[in-house]
């Protein structure tokens, strides 16, 4: 039994040292998975449940895939559909009221027009882009996290990096 | 192959994701074509504007907020909750004898250790959490778990090297009730079984690394006391403490409170000159 499987096989008994090993060395992948999906605001709330979740139900990992690879996808599922729930119930208007003040008024921060670009894409889009060049995963990994065909994540991506180009260019990329 | 066919590959192009004979046949046409070059140029400028921006993203997260959940989810009681006051970390703090407290450096040490060694620490952590219930148990475990050999102060000099500094205990009103020379993972270990005059038990252990993580994630401080920095941990229902004597490292299991560190830490600490 490799160390990881151990770790995970005591984590799933309940035993918080071995708990917080295994968040430890997810927190900050998940951490910015999360924040690659939902709010800025809501990135803490959300990756907590995710870690919840993850200790929950570790009893069922049947170490046939990649620890990381189970957990990614559960953390994808879990963030999307806060995602959803949240959009069903919209306090407030969403949209882009105040960007087109904002390009004009004062430009935006080079180090923000990735952030805010990408906020306009599909969260689908957004999630994919993020594991190929954030967390440079290959597309057969992609695939297993996002429960799609290999075939898929190519044109996928195609239309991520597409769109993602048409939404820089609209806010003055490369100007 | 047109432009279509290649525009529709061309993320798996730009990915390297494609047999060889499908990426050379597409490099040949980009490198023909203006405007799939300049299509896969895009692709890239937007792989480094990941690049530099993505670093800009800083991770969050809040384990304690999560152990309160999982504890509530368990039914757990808190591990803040002590049936004795006089085990609170609180009153250690206040305490006039320690003079300097600084929270937060002895934990991070905790992240600086790997390997199989994290795994053995988290069973050793487990196995003395229960030590307040069951002292002889916890003693037992650890001698099966660690290929453990009951010993004599002397027999336990022989195998270690050194005189295991529990042999300064019994003169101040302690009695040591066995001696185990342990092999961890880490390194080969001395565990005292210490009994004091009204019959209850601690245990001391001798290692020459520093082990953080015996503690787990209990709320931990660093603490000056006799003029010598010392790591205290409240565990559920108990005190445990580490510190420095000599090249070594001691650490107390079991501990009642604070008169009690100091103590231990005056009768069992050498004056570092003398090493
Ligand atoms: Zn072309």
């Amino acid at each position: 039994m490799s160390l990881e499987d151990s770790l995970i096989r005591l984590a799933a008994t309940g035993d918080r040292e071995a708990q917080r090993l295994l968040y430890e060395s997810l927190r900050d992948s998940i951490s910015r998975l999360v924040s690659r999906i939902v709010d800025s605001s809501d990135v803490d709330d959300v990756t907590q449940e995710i870690f919840l979740h993850v200790f929950r139900v570790l009893g069922s990992f049947r170490f046939e895939s990649e620890f990381t690879t189970w957990v990614f996808r559960l953390a994808v599922n879990d963030a999307l559909q806060h995602l959803r729930r949240k959009r069903r119930r919209p306090l407030v208007p969403m949209g882009d009221l105040d960007m087109p003040c904002r390009s004009q008024q004062n430009p935006i921060e080079n180090n923000e027009i990735l952030s805010l670009a990408l906020s306009k894409l599909d969260p689908e889009l957004r999630v994919i882009l993020h594991l190929k060049e954030e967390q440079e995963e290959s597309y057969s990994r992609i695939a297993e996290i996002l429960r799609i065909p290999e075939g898929t994540v190519g044109s996928r991506l195609n239309r991520a990096r597409r769109e993602l180009r048409t939404e820089l260019l609209a806010l003055g990329w490369g100007d | 192959m047109n432009c279509d066919d290649v525009n529709a590959k061309l993320s798996e192009f730009y990915d390297r994701e494609l047999p060889a004979d499908q990426m050379a046949e597409i490099s040949e046409h980009v490198n023909n074509c203006d405007g799939c070059t300049a299509e896969l140029r895009s692709f890239g400028q937007i792989g480094r504007l990941f690049r530099e921006q993505g670093e800009s993203i800083t991770a969050s997260g809040n384990w304690a907020g999560i152990v309160v959940r999982l504890d509530e989810q368990t039914g757990r009681f808190s591990k803040w909750r002590f049936p004795r006051s006089s085990y609170r970390l609180a009153s250690l703090i206040a305490a006039s004898l320690i003079a300097a407290v600084v929270i937060g450096y002895w934990a991070a040490l905790r992240t600086s250790h790997d390997g199989i060694e994290l795994v053995a620490a988290a069973h050793v952590h487990k196995t003395l959490t229960r030590f307040p219930q069951k002292p002889r148990a916890v003693v037992d475990e650890l001698s099966t778990q660690y290929d453990g050999t009951l010993v004599s102060l002397a027999a336990a000099k022989e195998l270690l090297g050194y005189e295991p500094v529990v042999s300064l205990l019994s003169s101040s009103g302690y009695r040591v009730a066995s001696t185990h020379v342990l092999k961890m993972p880490c390194c080969k270990c001395s565990a005292s079984l210490c009994v004091r005059q009204d019959g209850s038990e601690f245990l001391i252990f001798e290692h020459n690394e520093e082990q953080p993580m015996w503690f787990g994630d209990s709320p931990t401080i660093s603490a000056r006391c006799c003029g010598q920095v010392c790591h205290c941990a409240q565990m559920p229902d108990q005190l445990a403490v580490t510190w420095k004597v000599g090249p070594r490292f001691v650490t107390a299991i079991g501990v009642e409170g604070l008169d009690e560190i100091a103590r231990l830490m005056a009768i069992v600490s050498l004056p570092n000159s003398a090493v």
